[in-house]
């Protein structure tokens, strides 16, 4: 292999060539590791089936967007028309103001809910009625 | 041997994805019970030894801790399977910064998406952890190692006698062909290269491309690894401690040694941590065209590493010959330590 500066640089200097050395060989282990799972080369006609029956997705991660204080956290996502909203932390006893109405608030279960179009904070009632702003999680 | 393991749920199905499944499949909701109550754990671990036995009953035993496909070595890695979907975040899709089971529940995903995402895809929990014992074999024995050396020396080789196209993965090598030319398939291949007789790589690669057509770089290793003689075994170091990449006092050292370099000394050493070879370094950083930078870049890294190295071995700080294992754990603990290393390198079987 013909020569370089930087194989000339190292040849003076045993520390350098050997973590060059190491280094190098590190990559080819990761990139070999890498190639045979990309070619699927241990992977049999019934698994080959099976990964190509994935159907594209979109998560309801994806759309739903979070509001938090402390130990406070709300998912919010469109349906249709409306939002619904889910208490995902926060204490019981929790409740929201949505139009002229008060939603109790139990975690994990979504309620329908009036959110303002690209509001950026969200109130809460505790369980002692003392107001939580919640902001949005971007 | 196979290991045959109950399906009684399954009604008599052998196949894992039966059309049973349409009319109950009882995962999701084992995964939703397990979250909230950890109940039933058992049932779903069972299901866990039986999908992960199925993914990866075709992997060689490089694929496996300790380097052996035993029975219990799918156990093993089951359990680590199920432990990562109880407990490790991940951030890729479908996951999004999640457990695995918490990213299901609240997804809903069906049983099919859920082993789809945990023993079969290209991309699962199970093919990412056998991925990671694989690396890890591959650094440390010693026959393993030799098939790791030989898959860079045919990366070089390809990139002195083979064109590869511009798009596409996996990237597949290629030899034009002077007018028409009958293919011999690529499992073929060995008998006729070893009638060749030969151990130069360029000879022996140019030869498989015309023969068989486009290959890729793991192709060719897996092809001359049969038609190479094999290497004696490397001689262990004479003193290498097994828990270097542990040692508080050598990573203390190694991290000293990094913060100790300029940023040009940083720069050349970061990129020889990543691995690139010189044409790659010159691409991304021009300075190191002039034996002036790289001359001075080396003598600092030297500089400061010569204590780094002496606390590993245990010895005096002089620039002499080091061990591959020091050097390999060295450069471990460099991108262990050091934030913008790891983000280039990438963390094997890590959360990414």
């Amino acid at each position: 292999m013909s020569k370089n500066i930087l194989d000339d640089a190292v040849e003076g200097s045993p520390i350098m060539r050997a973590l060059a050395t190491a280094a190098r060989f590190r990559r080819a282990v990761r990139e070999l590791a890498r190639d045979e799972a990309e070619e699927d080369f241990w992977t049999t006609g019934e698994e080959a089936a099976l990964a190509g029956a994935e159907e594209p997705m979109r998560l309801a991660a994806q759309d739903a967007v979070v509001f938090a204080s402390g130990s406070w956290r709300v998912q919010v996502r469109q349906r249709g028309a409306s939002h619904e909203l889910t208490l995902t932390e926060g204490g019981a006893g929790a409740s929201i103001r949505s139009g002229s109405t008060i939603v109790q608030l139990h975690q994990g279960v979504p309620v329908d809910v009036l959110v303002e179009e690209g509001a950026q904070s969200i109130v809460l009632l505790d369980a002692r009625g003392r107001q939580i702003t919640l902001s949005r999680n971007d | 041997m196979s290991l045959l393991l109950p399906t009684t749920e399954y009604a008599g199905a052998a196949h894992p994805e039966s059309t049973l499944l349409a009319v109950s499949d009882p995962l999701p909701d084992r995964v939703r019970r397990f979250l909230r109550t950890l109940d039933d754990g058992k049932v779903l671990l069972e299901d866990f030894h039986r999908h992960v036995h199925s993914a990866s009953r075709a992997y060689p035993d490089a694929y496996f801790a300790l380097g052996r496909r035993t029975p219990d070595a799918v156990v093993d890695l089951a359990h680590r399977v199920f432990a990562t979907c109880s407990r490790v975040k991940k951030g890729r899709f479908p996951f999004m910064g999640r457990e695995p089971f918490a990213a299901y529940v609240e997804e809903a995903f069906d049983g099919r998406t859920i082993r789809y995402h945990s023993f079969y895809a290209k991309l699962s929990i199970t093919r990412e952890i056998l991925r990671a014992d694989y690396e890890h074999n591959l650094s440390s024995h010693p026959m393993l190692r030799w098939r790791a050396n030989l898959y860079r020396d045919v990366g070089l080789a390809l990139r002195r006698v083979a064109v590869a196209p511009t798009a596409g993965t996996p990237v597949r090598w290629s030899i034009p062909a002077r007018g028409p030319v009958s293919r011999v398939p690529p499992e073929h291949l060995s008998a006729g290269l070893r009638a060749l007789r030969s151990t130069d790589l360029d000879t022996l690669i140019r030869d498989a491309l015309v023969r068989a057509g486009p290959l890729t770089q793991a192709q060719l290793t897996w092809i001359l690894e049969e038609v190479l003689p094999v290497p004696d075994q490397e001689e262990e170091p004479d003193v290498v401690p097994s828990s270097m990449t542990d040692n508080i006092a050598v990573r203390q050292a190694v991290l000293g040694a990094w913060h100790g370099l300029d940023d040009e000394a940083r720069e050349l050493l970061g990129m020889l941590a990543e691995g690139l070879q010189y044409e790659e370094i010159i691409q991304r950083d021009p300075r190191f065209k002039h034996k002036v930078a790289v001359n001075r870049a080396v003598a600092r890294c030297t500089q400061a590493f010569v204590a780094a190295i002496a606390v590993a071995m245990g010895s005096e700080g002089t620039n002499a010959e080091v061990p591959a294992k020091v050097a390999e754990a060295i450069i471990e603990v460099l991108i262990d330590c050091v934030p913008e290393l790891r983000a280039r390198v990438g963390a094997p079987g890590g959360g990414k």
